[in-house]
C-alpha cells in the first residue's frame, strides 16, 4: 500500500499524547486554583481595589508572551542550524502563542490602567516597547501566511524570530532604565524580596504557573496541529493533487 | 464605576479569547484529519482496485 508515503517524512516527529492529556488536567487544575487565589483568596489592594486583580491575569499574560518568544528564537537557531522543521514549526506555533498571550496582556493592562490612570494606554518606554514587540511578531505571522511555506520561508522567517527576540529585554528592562508610567518593580525588588504582601505573591505565583503549564498545553496541541497538516500536505503533494 | 468591574471585564476577555482560540484549533484539527483520512481511504481504494 503506498499510504508509507503519508507518514514517510524524513525528519523525526514530535509525538504528544499522554503529556496533551497531562497538560490539559494540570492547566484545567492550575488555572482554576490560579483564578481563586487571585479573586478570592488574594487581599483587596487599598488603594487601587478591585481593578488590582487584573495585575494576576496582565502580568502572568506578558510573561507567557516573553517566554514563548524565547522558545521562538531557540527555535529558530535550531533550525538555521539543523534545517529540521521539527525546530519551525515549534518556533512558528510559539510566535502564535505569543501573540495572543502579549494581546491578552496588553488588553488586561488597557483595562486596568482605565480606572488607575485615567487613559487606557500610556506611550511610556514599557508600553512602546510592549507595542513593537507585539507588531514584530504580528509581522511575523504575517510573513508567513502571504509569503506561503517552504525552506525560504522557514529561513526568512528564523531570522525575523531571533532579530525581534532582541526587543523582549528591553520590554523587561524598561521600568528601570527609562521613567515610566508603569510601577517599579514590585514582584522582586532590588534587595531580591517581594514588596507584595505574601498572599498576593503567592496568587500570583500560583497564576503565573499555572498559565506556563496552560501555555505549555496549547503549545503541544497547536504543534500535533501542524504536524498533521505538514502530513496533508506530503500526501497531496505525493498524491499530485496539487 | 467600581473597580471591580474592571476585573471581571478583564477575566471575563481571558476565558472568551482563549476558548475561542481552542474551539479554532479545535475544528482546524478536526478538518485536517478529516482530509488525512479521506486521502488514506483513496490511496487504499486505488490499491485495491489495481489488485
Amino acid at each position: 500500500m503506498k499510504d508509507l508515503t503519508i507518514n514517510s517524512t524524513p525528519q523525526k516527529q514530535y509525538r504528544p499524547g499522554t503529556s496533551l492529556v497531562i497538560t490539559a488536567i494540570a492547566s484545567t487544575v492550575a488555572l482554576s486554583v490560579g483564578f481563586y487565589m487571585a479573586l478570592i483568596y488574594a487581599p483587596e489592594e487599598a488603594l487601587q481595589g478591585g481593578a488590582q486583580r487584573i495585575f494576576y491575569l496582565h502580568v502572568p499574560a506578558l510573561w507567557v508572551g516573553a517566554l514563548a518568544f524565547l522558545v521562538v528564537f531557540i527555535s529558530s537557531l535550531g533550525y538555521l542550524f539543523s534545517r529540521n522543521t521539527i525546530w519551525d514549526i515549534i518556533a512558528r506555533s510559539s510566535a502564535e502563542m505569543g501573540v495572543i498571550f502579549l494581546t491578552l496582556g496588553i488588553v488586561a493592562g488597557a483595562i486596568w490602567a482605565r480606572p488607575i490612570w485615567g487613559i487606557w494606554y500610556s506611550f511610556d518606554p514599557r508600553g512602546t516597547t510592549t507595542l513593537v514587540l507585539w507588531l514584530t511578531y504580528v509581522s511575523y505571522i504575517m510573513l508567513r501566511s502571504i509569503v506561503g511555506s517552504g525552506p525560504r520561508t522557514s529561513r526568512l522567517s528564523a531570522f525575523l524570530g531571533i532579530v525581534g527576540f532582541i526587543n523582549v529585554p528591553l520590554v523587561f528592562m524598561a521600568t528601570r532604565w527609562w521613567r515610566t508610567l508603569h510601577p517599579a518593580p514590585t514582584i522582586v525588588t532590588s534587595d531580591s524580596e517581594s514588596g507584595m504582601p505574601q498572599e498576593m505573591f503567592l496568587a500570583f505565583l500560583v497564576c503565573l504557573g499555572a498559565f506556563t503549564i496552560f501555555y505549555a498545553f496549547l503549545m503541544i496541541y497547536r504543534v500535533q496541529l501542524e504536524q498533521i497538516v505538514e502530513r496533508v500536505q506530503t500526501a497531496r503533494s505525493t498524491l499530485g493533487l496539487f | 464605576m467600581n473597580n471591580a468591574i474592571f476585573a471581571f471585564i478583564a477575566y471575563a476577555l481571558l476565558w472568551a479569547m482563549l476558548i475561542a482560540y481552542i474551539v479554532i484549533l479545535a475544528k482546524r484539527q478536526s478538518e485536517m484529519r478529516g482530509q488525512l483520512d479521506e486521502i488514506e481511504h483513496a490511496l487504499t481504494t486505488q490499491d485495491t482496485k489495481q489488485e
